[in-house]
């Protein structure tokens, strides 16, 4: 029996607590995140380190990754893309490589003290703080292009919108941190559940396809902020 | 009943922790995602080749256009210099005659001059000496009259009869 209960074991809402000024925080989401931003400068670091004009391996595939981000930032924001780039690409290359890490690395051999390591976006703290920044983003966008005129588009087309349009961009963040953290987490859960109960070949399947959806969370993550920051942006 | 490990340390279940899964995965995903991604790489490292190609192509397209603009203005700049030489010559030719026309009228003038002066000459010679002639006459008539009386007269006319006798 106990055997069973061994295989079985699928931790959830275990964490390895760091207390800091008072505060509890998350350790294995934050080493995990660590690890995805020293994988990113790593990459961008090493395929940048020598630059040629004709880009040949890192450098193009660098180049191939930064076109396709201006693409997205350029196709949701529209004119004052430029400025806002770096921001959606550091959304969108923080949580892909954040996800593909989740699935991909067998986090499981490294044991912690509580709690295990895993993708840092199936914790809502860092989707939380993702979405919030990006909410912080689009209402500066707004404010900085439009002054104090921005809050205007709260009473159009009708003042009678006005508490379901200031409502709609409160919940912005909202939805965009429960989006990525309940795909990531459920992701994560489905593999798990699984491997305690067939450990083999069920499920690799599950794991492709949670590969495909959190490349899909990321993307939808990016375009969602380039939207919301476009939105603010353009003049109705 | 959870299990809970107590500090750090490594998980050797091959079959908690996930790993052979895994295994099977990784290769797979390394293995589609580098075809499509070498492809997509390739094409795009083409597309910039044939894209710089192009601009090179161009460059030595309007180097060359350049050279021949060039080389046409050192023609033109040729040509318009001949065609100042051309001028000045044209213009001292011309001033030449010009003065070959000044002296040649002013000769003609000069002739005219002299020669109006020599029928002035000519004219006043000949009055002149008409009045000579005509002064001379009168003297002659004047002396005859004054100095004619019967004797003389009568003298004259013999003469006069025996020249046409003689004559006859």
């Amino acid at each position: 029996m106990n055997l069973l209960y061994d295989i079985s074991a699928v931790e959830i809402g275990q964490h390895f607590y760091w207390t800091l000024g008072g505060f509890q925080m998350h350790g294995q989401v934050l080493i995990n995140s660590w690890i995805v931003l020293g994988l990113v400068i790593a990459f961008a670091l090493v395929t940048t380190s020598d630059l040629k004009p004709v880009p040949e391996g890192g450098q193009n595939l660098a180049e191939f990754v930064v076109e396709y981000i201006r693409d997205i930032a350029k196709t949701q924001i529209g004119e004052d893309y430029k400025t806002w780039t770096p921001f959606i690409g550091t959304l969108f290359l923080f949580i892909f490589v954040s996800n593909w890490s989740g699935a991909l690395i067998p986090w499981k051999v490294i044991e912690l003290p509580n709690g295990e390591l895993g993708a840092p976006t199936n914790d809502i703290n860092t989707t939380v703080a993702l979405a919030l920044l990006t909410s912080v983003a689009y209402f500066y966008a707004g404010l900085k292009k439009k002054g104090l005129e921005y809050f205007g588009k709260y009473v159009e087309p009708t003042p009678i919108l006005l508490p379901i349009n200031v409502l709609e961009d409160f919940t912005k963040p909202l939805s965009l941190s429960f989006r990525l953290f309940g795909n990531i987490l459920a992701d994560e859960l489905v593999v798990a559940v699984l491997v305690s109960l067939v450990p083999l070949v069920i499920p690799i399947p599950l794991i492709f396809l949670g590969l495909f959806t959190s490349a899909i969370q990321a993307l939808i993550f990016a375009t969602l902020a380039g939207a919301y920051i476009g939105e603010a942006l353009e003049g109705h | 009943m959870v299990s809970l490990a107590e500090g750090f340390g490594f998980n050797t279940n091959l079959l908690e922790t996930n790993i052979l899964n895994l295994a099977v995965v990784l290769p797979l995903v390394f293995s589609l995602g580098k075809d499509t991604l070498t492809s997509i790489l390739d094409n795009r490292r083409e597309k910039i080749l044939s894209s710089l190609r192009s601009a090179d192509d161009r460059f030595k397209q309007a180097q060359l256009e350049l050279d021949a603009a060039k080389s046409e203005l050192a023609l033109a700049a040729e040509k318009v210099k001949e065609i100042q030489r051309e001028g000045q010559k044209t213009m001292e030719a011309l001033r030449l005659e010009e003065t070959k026309r000044y002296e040649e009228l002013h000769q003609r003038f000069d002739e005219l001059k002299e020669e109006t002066i020599r029928l002035e000459e000519e004219k006043v010679v000949k009055t002149f000496r008409q009045q000579l002639i005509s002064v001379a006459f009168e003297k002659a008539i004047e002396g005859i009259r004054s100095r004619m009386d019967e004797k003389l007269h009568r003298k004259y006319i013999d003469a006069k009869i025996a020249l046409m006798n003689s004559s006859l």
